[in-house]
């Protein structure tokens, strides 16, 4: 429906309002929540709000944060823009950043081809971690929600049993993980020593692309066409199955990368359970974002600094992190209540 | 009485009064200062143009549009009305140009939709929506099952269920807009029999059509527009269709007559045996053989819901068949693939406007340009957006859409216009087969015959042409060749040429003579 909204020349304004209602909404309650139980409300709010701009490190932070965020954000709009609801982010992000981790320790190859590889392999094993459900969702109509949710639950269990049993846990350390990559097989550190990376480069490279593919190529205008409409698609001779099963995979790809960013980029190894959920963020900083590629760098750059915000408010003050997580409640609900709404009136009236 | 200087409605003075109404949609006006009364007991046609601003009109009033300028009274009161809703509690009733029901609710939970019976719970009453509709149903005469899912309905049936919902509130005026341009005659009959009823009850029906005859002969009073102004009123009694045509069009109607084409060579298209199953499973189309050559226009004259629908489905790949075969310029086309069907210069002309016909959610601009997006013209890997919007431009002057701008989405366009839109795009590559399904549905008569001699241009270059229509006057106008369908099955032939009487065909398309094919 989204989709929809999106190429219906709609302003840009009506297009974020209801992202902004939303964002203002869920911060006005986390506020009365944090005046309801903290002794210093003021402190413990201004933490969460500006604690991602108090100094270089945790400006970095929230930039690396945000890197993958981008990226998976992406990747789920990509999906939506043909109408792929690609659930299983989680899942394609954990099997790349194992993958990336695998091939640039073993490619044969001079370092900045080999971190290049390791990129590549996650974004390749990101887009066979979807096949089995693009193809059931193409070929069979099975829904590919639940399909690449279910795929998505395998996977950090799977990289964790190949952690275990492939030789690639490092012995020395405590929690399962691999060994470090050399400094010359991680990608380049900016902003030190915080771990915000050319990761964030490729990512916003990536959102150009994605913007250029959309607007100014045949592929972007058939994914469009696909998603809004797919009997006129069809009409009009547009290979649905193709264009669908094409966003899938690029939408696979790009969640693969942001687990190889992860790992390259940020951890330098694959550790188990790395990620907060990355993957299901994805989907928020899509629909915060409105699909739209601007949107998607800010929701993410947004979500990084709360991220950031509420680990340092729960060190300034005596609310805790969890507080996060309210918000971000508040916020899912609100955005897929109001898609609702405004697909309703633009639906309803001419 | 009120007594004031407002007109009220007691003897013969409107029961709305719309005075200088403008709707402006961004820096384009649809409405320049629009006057228009309504009295009860009245069936008012409002005609004009696509584009005109008919439906325009008719949303400031139900409450769809907020005018920027001028005034309603609605029994001698100045009204504010704001949302639909409203304009329904204040006894307004609109059948859209495009129904808007849910497909998959009951009828009688899309007629009370959006203001829901509900029992001391606070739950929706099922039975007692059911009860008020079946009611509803009996005392207008518009017969209906309350139960029945509307998908599973004929549109004439879902027509009924619109004009329940806008019956379902105690409404004044019942504004109905092109509520025949989907109806078979007899619907179309029944239909007006229904309105004579309400308005003999008091109420005012506001009619929105194309077809002048009817008018004629239904109308108390006509109201013509034009770009958005109201430019002239007359009475039914004192005009003819001709002269309602001019007063519409701004011009003489340059009417054409029959003109034969001349076959040519092989079939482009070739149906021998075919067989196609429609809604759940049951044979829409049995045992069907044809051939369309170059050169010539082959019409496909029948009821509405007689297999037509799954003809042209499956002859386009849209729809899978049961047996028999389907050749294009000789090729056997073997499974449904409607894009190797289009690549082999198939163009197609969807029944279904908006499911298939535009991309509601699209520019204009990428909507003509979809029909050829591969020709390189239009840029080699980037598209060329400045090519692209000249091309645009060119077929909306050629086709005269009427639009506020080429960026908006096509589901912005008038019903009209947007069929224009679908002709356009599917004419200009000059395709060797094309296949059109109520080529004219929702234009005005200028447009439509346009439509025709566009056709019939296309025929003349040597294009192969289906046209499949429900309009038995269209067909019998256009076609070289008539294949009546009934049940499925092709239940006669005739011989353009011979200029068959629109009787001899009808019976034929009742099931009444069963020629031989
Ligand atoms: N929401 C909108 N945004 C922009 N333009 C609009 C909008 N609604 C209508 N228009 C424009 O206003 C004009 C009048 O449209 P309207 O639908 O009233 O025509 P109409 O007289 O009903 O024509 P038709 O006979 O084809 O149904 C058209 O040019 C249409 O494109
Ligand atoms: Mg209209």
């Amino acid at each position: 429906m989204l989709e929809r909204l999106r190429n219906a020349g709609v302003s840009a304004w009506a297009v974020s309002r209801p992202s902004l209602l939303a964002i203002t909404i869920s911060l006005t309650i986390s506020f009365v929540i944090v005046v309801a139980v903290s002794e210093q409300p003021v402190v413990a709010f201004r933490t969460f709000l500006g604690g991602a701009f108090e100094n270089v490190y945790s400006f970095g932070s929230m930039l690396s944060i945000a890197t993958i965020l981008i990226l998976s954000g992406l990747a789920a709009t990509v999906g939506f823009r043909a109408g792929a609801f690609n659930a299983g982010g989680e899942g394609q992000i954990y099997v790349g950043a194992l993958m990336a981790v695998v091939v640039a320790q073993a490619a044969p190859l001079p370092p900045p081809l080999a971190i290049t590889a390791a990129l590549m392999a996650g974004m390749v094993a990101g887009a066979i971690w979807i096949l089995v459900p693009a193809l059931m969702r193409v070929y069979l109509g099975i829904a590919e929600i639940v399909t690449t949710l279910m795929a998505s639950y395998i996977a950090p269990l799977l990289t964790i049993y190949l952690l275990m049993n492939g030789g690639l846990r490092n012995p020395n350390a405590g929690v399962p993980e691999t060994v470090r990559l050399v400094p010359e097989l991680r990608l380049p550190r900016i902003l030190s020593p915080s771990s915000a990376n050319w990761g964030l480069f490729i990512a916003l490279a990536l959102v150009v692309a994605y913007w250029i593919v959309l607007e100014r190529t045949r592929l972007g205008m058939r994914m469009k066409l696909v998603g809004q409409q797919p009997s006129f698609a069809e009409t009009m001779g547009i290979d649905n199955k193709r264009v669908l099963l094409v966003s899938f995979f690029a939408s696979g790809a790009l969640a693969g990368l942001a687990g190889a960013i992860v790992s390259v980029g940020m951890d330098h190894r694959f550790i188990q359970s790395f990620s907060p959920g990355y993957g299901f963020l994805g989907i928020t900083v899509a629909l915060i974002g409105r699909l739209s590629p601007l949107g998607v760098i800010l929701a993410a750059l947004l979500y990084g600094a709360l991220v950031v915000g509420a680990g340092k408010m729960q060190t300034a003050s005596d609310v805790p992190f969890a507080l996060l997580f309210v918000l971000q409640g508040v916020l899912v609900f609100l955005m897929t209540g109001n898609l609702a709404a405004v697909g309703r009136r633009l639906f309803g009236g001419r | 009485m009120t007594g004031s200087g407002l007109p009220n409605s007691a003897d013969g003075s409107p029961i709305v009064t719309m005075r200088g109404i403008v709707q402006r949609f961004g820096s384009f006006i649809a409405l320049h200062g629009v006057d228009l009364d309504i009295h009860r007991g009245e069936v008012h046609a409002v005609l004009g143009e696509n584009g005109a601003g008919k439906s325009t009109l008719m949303n400031c009033l139900f409450g769809i549009n907020r005018p920027q300028a001028g005034w309603i009274c609605i029994d001698g009161k100045e009204v504010a009305i704001e949302s639909p809703r409203q304009g329904l509690s204040m006894g307004i009733g609109m059948v859209h140009q495009h129904f808007k029901l849910v497909p998959t609710l009951t009828v009688a939970d899309n007629v009370f939709l959006g203001h829901e019976l509900s029992n001391g719970l606070g739950l929706v009453n099922r039975r007692e929506q059911e009860r008020r509709v079946a009611e509803l149903s009996a005392r207008y005469g518009l017969a209906i099952d309350p139960a029945a899912i509307v998908s599973e309905l004929s549109v004439g049936a879902q027509q009924r269920v619109e004009i329940l919902r806008a019956l379902s509130k105690r409404v004044k005026v019942l504004v109905l807009d092109e509520p025949t341009a989907v109806l078979t005659p007899q619907e179309g009959e029944m239909l007006f029999s229904v309105l004579r009823g309400l308005v003999a009850d008091g109420l005012a029906v506001v009619l929105i059509s194309h077809r002048l005859a009817e008018v004629l002969r239904f109308a108390d009073r006509i109201s013509v527009m034009r770009s958005g102004r109201m430019v002239g009123s007359v009475k039914p009694d004192e005009s003819s269709e001709r002269q309602l045509a001019e007063l519409i069009i701004g011009r003489e109607l340059a009417s054409n007559k029959w003109r034969g084409g001349r076959a040519t060579g092989e079939p482009m298209l070739e149906v021998s045996h075919l067989t196609v199953s429609g809604y759940q499973g049951v044979l829409a189309v049995k045992n069907v053989s044809f051939a369309v050559r170059p050169g010539e226009i082959v019409g496909i004259a029948g009821v509405a819901g007689n297999g037509q629908t799954e003809l042209v489905e499956a002859v386009t790949g849209l729809r899978r068949t049961v047996s028999g075969t389907i050749a294009i310029a000789g090729a056997p086309v073997g499974k449904s693939d409607p894009h190797r069907i289009r690549r082999s210069g198939v163009a197609h002309i969807p029944e279904d406007r908006l499911g298939r016909g535009v991309s509601l959610w699209s520019s204009v601009v990428d909507n003509l340009v979809v029909g050829q997006i591969d020709d390189r013209r239009f840029g080699t890997v980037l598209l060329d957006r400045k090519a692209m919007n000249e091309f645009a431009e060119r077929l909306v002057g050629k086709f005269d859409i009427r639009l506020s701008s080429l960026s908006t989405h096509a589901g912005r366009l008038s019903g009209g216009n947007m069929q224009k839109l679908v002709v356009a795009r599917e004419l200009d590559p000059e395709p060797p087969m094309i296949i059109c399904c109520e080529p004219s549905r929702g234009l005005d008569i200028g447009a439509a015959e346009f439509v025709y001699s566009q056709l019939q241009e296309h025929r003349d270059r040597g294009a192969a042409i289906l046209l499949v229509s429900t309009e038995l006057p269209e067909v019998l106008r256009l076609s070289d060749r008539i294949l009546v369908m009934h049940d499925g099955r092709i239940a006669g032939e005739f011989d353009g040429a011979g200029r068959p009487s629109p009787r001899e065909v009808g019976r034929v398309m009742l099931g009444m003579d069963a020629l031989h094919a």
